[in-house]
């Protein structure tokens, strides 16, 4: 190649750098400013005693990380939490599996299916909550006239008593998250070759065999990042939460992102809020990293 | 053959026992506020709850619509829905073109941080952006509102476009190239329409992310002059006092949008959402 062919093309490829660049620079800068930088905020700041209103830093080392976790309310915010998040996703991926199984199915009335599930999904969170609420209510909701048919002992506060609090707010939760994992399942299933499930079929496989042989193992992969993202989500929610029960009653339904967002705009110890944060956002890439790795594993076993 | 057919009969039942069970949940939540929504309050807080009204209503739908301060949320949140989308829809076109078209040192890395952005907690950005927005004046105002939006909708919006454009050939735009035109106007004459569903699909999902969001306006939009429908939802029963007809009437009216947009949109927004999940 000549000099000179060889000038063109670097002034041509730095001006396709620019252009690049150009055309991707709104998006990286509003990154920049309010993802990378709040990030290397929320580092500082769980070093440090924040002084409202001029966020005036103090360094004060690992005290707030050691209030997080000395706090006596961890364990019970902890537990929450891993309830929250593990029992809410166990109901949605039951149901969520059964739904997009019903409609791999062909019967009458599966459009109708389809659209009714997915309501629950399209519904704004507060929406959800409202609903519940009102089934929930002690007085006049539905929930406990059904429940006084039955046995009227059993009727009860559903969101203003600690043993059934949690529990009936997961249940909301499932409700408003299982159609998501419908689709993403029914989406999941559709990636799998028909041949597979045919050439198990001929060699005399029943249903249940080909669903947990082929369909499960082809699914394996798709729904452990399914379930890394829920669980994310999970940890997150806080919608439902704050609008039905707002913690309560005491701390029975306080869970992580709930917890965070009080020590911030309740008690204004941003210092404390960060450190809670940055936990949480160490354990969540912890996940993704023994994730990826199983991911490097599994793709080198297949290359070997 | 009798075998068979008898399998298919049984596999129908246990098809159908599920369906309505599944359905039955989904629905019956909306189905009953509904209901409430239509009764009047002697019905309402009636000790033998009827499904279907004795007494059908539209009192609590005409009190909503004729409270002001609900129709200022309502305002509210359309403005920040509307222009959340239209921001959004050029700063991830922009944002596609160029790292579907262009190689550019770190490209990978900005897309790899764009897909970040969704596995990062929400929560832990909480404290950080209400800073940033302090800093910059933008609390209790919508533009603020409408950055937060952009931001978080990026994984799903810059991902999205950015795989439609993929699957357009460049021998398409080259022919433009050689019409004369330059990548600005090659994105908008011959890029735009060819990708049009798939900026259809991400302009209803930022408007829904924006009309359906709760934890960022409760937290930068305290001000009831911006406060949008969602915050203003939460605290019906402080603001009007308890009215469940007339809260079941303004939940039913604040979800109609998003039902309309999302069962349009569902399918684009799902391969959206699955592929990030693949990719990621």
């Amino acid at each position: 190649m000549s000099n000179r062919s060889k000038k063109v093309l670097t002034t041509r490829r730095k001006r396709e750098w620019g252009a690049g660049l150009l055309f991707v620079s709104p998006s990286v800068i509003a990154m920049a400013c309010m993802v990378a930088y709040p990030l290397v905020l929320v580092l500082i700041y769980s070093f440090c005693k924040v002084a409202l209103p001029k966020f005036d830093l103090k360094y004060i080392g690992f005290e707030n990380i050691r209030k997080v976790l000395t706090s006596s309310q961890l364990p019970i915010v902890l537990k929450n939490t891993i309830l929250w998040t593990f029992v809410s996703l166990f109901i949605r991926f039951v149901l969520g599996f059964a739904s997009a199984l019903i409609l791999q199915v062909d019967f009458k009335g599966k459009t109708l299916f389809r659209i009714i599930t997915l309501l629950p999904w399209t519904m704004p969170s507060i929406v959800a909550a409202n609903l519940w609420r009102w089934i929930y209510n002690p007085d006049t909701g539905i929930l406990n006239f059904l429940v006084k048919q039955i046995n009227p002992a059993a009727a009860t506060n559903w969101l203003g008593n600690s043993s059934t609090a949690l529990m009936a707010v997961i249940i909301s939760y499932s409700w408003m998250g299982f159609p998501y994992l419908m689709l993403m399942i029914v989406a999941g299933l559709q990636g799998i070759p028909k041949e597979y499930t045919e050439a198990a079929r001929i060699d005399g496989a029943n249903s249940i065999q080909v669903f947990f042989r082929i369909t499960l193992p082809q699914l394996k992969g798709f729904l452990l990042i399914l379930t890394l993202l829920e669980i994310i989500s999970g940890f997150n929610s806080f919608d439902l939460i704050f609008t039905m029960t707002g913690g309560g009653p005491g701390v029975a339904t306080e869970t992580v992102g709930l917890n965070i967002y009080r020590m911030a705009f309740q008690n204004y110890d941003f210092g404390k809020a960060s450190s809670m944060g940055i936990l949480l956002l160490v354990l969540v890439m912890i996940g993704f990293v023994v994730y990826s790795l199983g991911q490097r594993r599994k793709a080198r076993r297949w290359q070997g | 053959m009798t075998m068979n057919k008898k399998k298919r009969t049984l596999l129908l039942i246990l098809v159908y026992t599920l369906c309505i069970l599944i359905a039955v949940f989904a629905l019956a939540p909306f189905v009953w506020g509904i209901s409430t929504s239509l009764k009047n309050n002697t019905e309402v807080y009636s000790l033998t709850p009827t499904l279907i009204p004795k007494k059908m209503t539209l009192a609590n739908y005409i009190a909503v619509f004729h409270d002001p301060s609900m129709m200022k949320y309502f305002r509210n949140s359309l403005i920040v829905s509307l222009l959340s989308t239209a921001v959004s829809m050029v700063v991830a076109l922009l944002a596609a073109y160029g790292f579907s078209r262009y190689r550019f040192p770190g490209r990978s890395a900005m897309l790899t941080s764009v897909l970040f952005i969704r596995i990062l907690p929400r929560v832990c950005l909480l404290v950080p952006f209400y800073m940033i927005l302090a800093k910059l004046k933008l609390i209790n105002t919508i533009p603020g509102l409408v950055i937060v939006y952009l931001v978080v909708g990026m994984p799903l919006t810059v991902w999205l476009l950015k795989g439609y454009i993929d699957g357009i050939p460049i021998e398409v735009e080259e022919s433009a190239f050689v019409d004369g035109c330059g990548p600005v106007q090659s994105l908008i004459y011959v890029v735009v329409p060819m990708v049009a569903p798939a900026l259809a699909a991400v302009a209803m999902f930022v408007f829904i992310l924006a009309w359906n969001e709760f934890m960022f306006p409760l937290l930068f939009a305290k001000d009831q002059a911006c406060r949008t429908l969602s915050v203003g939802l939460a605290f019906y029963i402080d603001e009007t006092g308890i009215q469940w007809g007339q809260m079941m009437a303004a939940s039913i009216l604040m979800s109609i949008p998003a039902i309309l947009v999302f069962s349009y949109a569902q399918r684009y927004i799902v391969s959206g959402l699955s592929e990030g999940a693949v990719k990621g």
